[in-house]
């Protein structure tokens, strides 16, 4: 068994779209495959734990800030035993993906290792991703599929 | 006598939204000075309201707050329908309180289990706690995705949901989807009365306080949505909800960019101790039997019992939700129809933290020309400053600041701020004489 959980961060505006639409291309790919589960999630912080069951690959997907041009694709895995490496952000209450991830380590079986995929946004003002987040979508669903076992059907 | 100044700086006061500081002087024993200082630069959505059309009002305001959006919609679409004089089925105010229930139980279960539960245990942050009560905490995340859950059914998501207009929602939720979340509200009302058991047996300090509590009052439900309240406290008020602005007044003061509110000059609480203090025989059976078998006794004085009356409130909005959604029928409209007219709107309903105020000026082409949104925070900032300089003239002003920092920090937490809602850094400075 080889169980992969996918969880994407958005929002309906701009490249922030970024987690869901990737969901989205992967949902229509996935079709079947009960190996594999997506969750959609409006914001960072804790909502995914309650819906989550032990995996043993935790993807999370969103669009980043950063000073790379837009478009630009970003990776960080990190061991579940140094959540505290990454980054404390701004967010509501002061909850975001880091303290979330902290809390769901206690309370939760986490994967040895979890994954994080980006891509640099570039505008939050419209209802449509920008050019280069959308082609980024592509590629990163691509990848993913590529890199999950989706010959191993449940 | 020695002048000795000390500055404690604490980075990121985590568990609260905002940024602030807190000032004290203390003076042979005593508190001369105290400031809860709140410097976050004002937001200015009143002024964004003004030119707009009536119809864009429930999207603008429900990006005010993150955590309790539904509120401001609310206060906003009940003030717009009754200056109108739309007459909403019974459906659309049932659904609305549903749909308001969902933020009490996500913004509760939020605020009891990742903001001010650590405090209460011991732990200084929520992770840290959670290695010691996984259950609890799994249960507290569980709870909080339900009230998500809800806010999505009518609002399409969970953050800055868009689901309501004047006049009712832009859509009816389906059949079949309500079925299956009322299975799990169902389900989850052990959970909600297993948390209220266990958060009344904390171990509360005995701080009572005089304070005035005020809230909404309907004559035979709990309140939460306007239609058929007043406005009330345990001092005798008995208010119509436009006559707010006679009795509680906003006020500038230098230390603070969130305005203050004073009911006839003196502080006052608004929130779920304000509303259980002042509805108690309106709470279903279940719950009521729940609390009268804790060591607890509404109304309360202890503000501790902040986090009490939210678990109340959870277990409350869960039992609610299922029944006004257990015999759910789809309508053939979600909304009824509105004809806009000029004059003064007034909405007020019970956000998760309190007493929600608004007015708006409307125009004969159903523009505002002027709005004012008094929320909760604001009015509980004076109180907050009152209880500051009693709860910690009560722990003992001789102890060090550590302890003092740690108390004070307690203090503001059980209030739920939200200024931005509130205070993002707390740097404290004693000045003892």
């Amino acid at each position: 068994m080889n169980n992969t959980l996918i969880v994407g961060f958005g929002s309906p505006y701009g490249d922030d779209q970024f987690g869901w639409l990737v969901l989205e291309q992967l949902n229509i790919a996935l079709q079947g495959r009960k190996n594999i589960r997506t969750i959609c999630c409006d914001r960072s912080g804790i909502d995914w734990i309650h819906q989550y069951q032990p995996v043993d690959r935790l993807i999370f997907v969103d669009a980043v800030k950063s000073d790379s041009p837009p478009g630009t694709p970003h990776h960080l895995t990190i061991k579940t035993d140094k959540l505290d490496s990454l980054p404390t952000t701004y967010s509501s209450h002061g909850i975001g993906l880091r303290e979330g991830l902290s809390l769901a380590a206690e309370v939760i079986e986490l994967p040895e290792t979890i994954e994080f995929y980006g891509v640099a946004l570039e505008q939050l003002d419209s209802t449509i991703a920008s050019p280069a987040i959308s082609k980024q979508i592509e590629l990163l669903t691509k990848q993913l599929l590529k890199t999950t076992p989706l010959c191993n059907p449940v | 006598m020695t002048d000795k100044t000390i500055n404690i700086n604490v980075p990121v006061l985590a568990r609260v939204e905002g940024e602030g500081a807190l000032d004290i002087r203390i003076e042979n024993d005593s508190i001369t000075d105290l400031k809860l200082r709140i410097f976050e630069p004002p937001r200015l959505f009143e002024k964004f309201l003004e030119g707009r059309h009536y119809t864009e009002v429930a999207d603008i305001v429900t990006r005010i707050c993150g955590i309790c959006p539904v509120a401001y919609q609310m206060s906003a679409v009940y003030a717009l329908e009754q200056l109108f004089g739309t007459q909403i089925t019974p459906w659309i105010n049932a659904m609305r309180r549903v749909y308001y229930c969902g933020e009490w139980i996500e913004s509760h279960a939020l605020h009891i289990h990742l903001l001010a539960l650590p405090d209460f245990l011991g732990f200084t942050n929520a992770p840290a706690m959670a290695r010691q009560f996984p259950a609890e905490v799994r249960r507290g995340l569980k709870l909080q995705g339900l009230g998500n859950e809800i806010i999505k059914l009518f609002g399409a998501r969970s953050v800055n949901p868009i689901g309501v207009k004047v006049g009712g929602f832009h859509r009816a939720p389906e059949a079949d989807v309500v079925t299956a979340l009322v299975d799990k509200l169902r389900a989850a009302l052990p959970d909600a009365k297993a948390l209220l058991e266990w958060l009344a047996t904390l171990d509360f300090p005995d701080r009572s306080q005089e304070f005035v509590s005020v809230s909404l009052q309907h004559p035979s439900e709990y309140p939460i949505n306007m239609l058929d309240t007043t406005l009330v406290s345990d001092a005798g008020h008995k208010l119509e909800i436009d006559a707010y602005e006679d009795y509680f007044k906003e006020h500038q003061v230098p230390h603070s960019t969130a305005l203050h509110s004073h009911l006839e000059g003196n502080p006052y609480l608004v929130g779920p101790l304000a509303r259980l203090n002042l509805n108690f025989d309106q709470l279903p059976t279940e719950v009521k039997e729940t609390l009268n078998n804790t060591n607890i006794s509404f109304p309360s004085n202890n503000p501790y019992h902040n986090i009490v009356a939210r678990a109340a409130e959870i277990y409350f909005g869960l039992l609610e939700a299922v029944r006004l959604l257990e015999d759910y029928k789809r309508p053939g409209a979600a909304a009824v129809e509105v004809t806009p007219k000029a004059g003064t709107a007034y909405g007020c309903t019970e956000a998760p933290r309190g007493t929600l105020w608004h007015r708006y000026e409307i125009d004969d082409k159903g523009i505002i020309t002027f709005a004012k949104l008094v929320p909760p925070t604001s009015q509980n900032q004076a109180r907050i400053e009152e209880d500051l300089r009693l709860s910690l003239e009560a722990l003992g002003l001789d102890n060090d600041e550590s302890t003092l920092r740690q108390h004070a920090e307690q203090v503001i937490r059980n209030y739920d701020p939200c200024i931005s809602c509130a205070t993002h850094f707390l740097d404290l400075t004693i000045t003892r004489e």
